[in-house]
This record gives C-alpha cells, structure tokens and sequence, in this order.
C-alpha cells in the first residue's frame, strides 16, 4: 500500500508544551496524537529523522 | 462411551461443525461492517472496514455488496461480500488485511475465503502472507505466494501457509500479520478484473479449514472500533469541559472503545461542532481541533468564532450533518 502524503507540520501547543501534531495527510489536516503506536506520527518521525520533513513550532 | 468420552466427542462435533469461537484471526471477514461507507476509489482504507483496497498504480473501486435473499450460492449466513472492480489493472492491486500484532501467529496457518470474478492479466492472482514487524522491528518477511484462479461462481478456497519463525525477530511498533490478494507482482498488465470476496477466515494449524465462525454485526462493529470510529449523528455528544478564554475551550471525551493507539483525528470541517454558552452555543472555527489524545480519549482544544464568557462551563455537540474521524488502523 502506498504510504500517506504528510505537509504543513506544526505543533500545536498549550502552556507552552508540545500536546499535537498538526498536518495535511493527503490532503486533509488532521490532529496527530504524539504517540510512537500511531501509524501516522511514527511516518512524520520517520520522515523527520531522514531529514525529508520537518515539523514547525507552534505559535507562542 | 463414558460421560467424559461422550463430551469429548460432543466437543469434536462441534469444532468439526465450525461451532467454536474465536477461531477466526480476521475482523470483518464477512465483510459486515462500513464505518466510513460502502465504496471507495482511493488506496488505503475507505469503505468496509479492516480492509484495504491497494490500488499501487492501478484505477479500481471498492464496494460492499449485499447477497440476495434466498441465494444458494454460498451459505445462507451471508449478507455481504466486498468487490474490487478494476478497471485499469497493475500489479500489486487487490486487498489487504492487517491483523494486530505479528506475533499473533508463528508456523502453520490456513487461510480461507468463498470468492468469484475475473483474473487479472497473468490469468490469476498471488495469495500470500507477510510478516511486518513494526516500526524499529525487523525486516518484513513474505511466505511464498500461492495462485488463485477465479470463475464465475463462488467457491470456498483454502490456503495453508508457513510463517517464519520469530526467534531473533525485534517486534517495533505496529507490527501486523497482512494478507495479500492480489494482482502478481510480475504481471504489469492493465487488463480490467473483478474480485469478488467474503468469508476472509485465518485460522492456526495447517488445515483443513473450518467452517467460516459467524459473528454478530454487533460485536463485529465493537472489534472494529478499535481500529477507526467515527461520530457523524447530528447532536453527538463530544465532550464536556469550559470555556479557557473567550475564544477558546477545553474539553475532553471519551471514544466508545479503547482503541488500538491514540487515533489520528480529522473533521468534516473547521464548524464541525458548536459549544453551549449561557442559553446560546457557538460554532467551533477549527479543522485541527484536538490534543492531548490517547487510546481512551482526547482533549478539544478548540478555537470558537464568536466569544463565550472565560470560565464559564460547556457542553460539545456535533453539529448537523458534521462528522468527527478517529483512525488507530495498522
């Protein structure tokens, strides 16, 4: 099966900690838990560590 | 014959007649369920639940059908089957199947299925098994495939396939057992096929296969729900929680089932939902509305367009023909 399209990654944030992933999966934004069982947020981290993606920092 | 010799053969008869439960390693392998709808034309999962259309290339669309009443053609149980109608062909296209954690099975398996249709190119599909290990597991180890022949009419079809063992294997995240049905890999050519397909059964041991253990819509639905739920009923109850700011409120709810990982979470869009304030309620203007998530519940950590009153508290409610998606799938 073809891997998902993720874009547009940020963090989103309350207090000043990191409490989601924002991003355009295929097309769709989509609330990312931070979680490593989650297909979706293991590929960002894949595709981060490969330096291929990279996540924004959430508004302050 | 003994009492206890009488109940062991009593217990015999009723395994020989497919009467014992949880055989099946498949989820909604009668193809009962459709969360997310009946049809699809996109890769990944879309329609019936648990199972994915691979299109990798190819352009197909994937159903569920209903038998008819009173049809004969296979056991009267049966109520739907799922259909890949191809209409460009390619390799690697047709269904898939990912049951939770790889190490669910080790050695001999027997896979079975009723199925009917056209063959793509080649003139048959590839049936194998393939043992994902998970993220930082592993590498993926593919049983040798096996061919499938289909004709116009249904047939019970039984597969009986070796796994490799699991000594020195690191099981990561996500580790899933898949099946695979579909066009082989060698057959590139774009010939137009039809799978027709219901009674997905795997069971441990080499064989032969059971009769195909019948579940309840009910609690085929509650196994599913691990994997994805969604609520798209006008006035759905979300969450409870207050109003953080004017403009923002927390609130958290619960999913109707422990799910498999904390869900990645979409909505039909940014007003999906409104929020209860002082004898009015406010429309939410968030398409990325949640946070905090577990496999239990989720924070809405929502931004709301016109202001409540900070400190106040909240009711969350679907709006009217809105929908919220929760996917945990493999």
């Amino acid at each position: 099966m073809e891997h998902s399209i993720y874009t547009n990654c940020k963090y989103k944030a309350l207090d000043g900690q990191n409490t989601a992933v924002i991003a355009t999966i295929n097309g769709v934004v989509a609330s990312v838990p931070l979680s490593v069982d989650n297909r979706d947020y293991a590929e960002i981290m894949r595709q981060v560590d490969a330096g291929t993606l990279t996540i924004a920092p959430a508004d302050t | 014959m003994s009492s206890k010799a009488r109940g062991l053969a009593d217990l015999g008869n009723a395994f020989d007649d497919g009467a014992l439960s949880n055989r099946n390693l498949i989820i909604n392998g009668a193809m009962q369920v459709a969360q997310r709808g009946t049809s699809q034309t996109t890769t990944g999962y879309g329609s019936i639940d648990r199972m994915i259309l691979s299109l990798s290339g190819a352009t197909a669309t994937m159903t569920q059908e209903t038998l008819a009443l009173g049809q004969t053609d296979l056991p009267s149980q049966f109520r739907k089957f799922a259909r890949i109608a191809t209409t460009t062909g390619n390799n690697n296209c047709g269904l898939l199947h990912r049951i939770e954690d790889v190490d669910t099975a080790e050695g001999e398996v027997t896979l079975s299925f009723y199925a009917k249709g056209t063959n793509p190119a080649s003139g048959s599909f590839n049936v194998f098994l393939y043992q994902g290990f998970g993220s930082g597991g592993s590498a993926g180890v593919s049983t040798t495939a096996q061919s499938l022949t289909l004709t116009s009419s249904w047939q019970r079809f039984e597969f009986v396939f070796t796994l490799a063992s699991l000594s020195g294997k690191t099981i990561g995240t996500g580790s899933n057992l898949e099946i695979d049905i579909v066009q082989p890999d060698a057959d590139t050519g774009t010939s137009a096929w039809t799978l027709d397909i219901t009674g997905v059964q795997l069971e441990l041991g080499d064989g032969p296969a059971t009769p195909f253990e019948h579940r309840s819509y009910s609690d085929q639905l509650q196994a599913c729900k691990r994997y994805y739920q969604q609520k798209n009923d006008s006035g759905n109850a979300l969450a409870s929680g207050i109003w953080y700011s004017a403009s923002q409120v927390l609130a958290y709810g619960k999913f109707d089932t422990t799910m498999r990982a904390a869900p990645t979470i979409t909505v039909s869009s940014g007003d999906f939902a409104k929020c209860y304030t002082r004898g009015t309620s406010r429309d939410t203007l968030d398409s990325s509305p949640c946070d905090n998530i577990d496999v239990n519940e989720t924070r809405y950590n929502l931004t709301v367009g016109v202001s409540g009153t900070q400190g106040d508290g909240t009711h969350v409610q679907l709006n009217s023909s809105e929908a919220i998606y929760f996917d945990a799938e493999l």
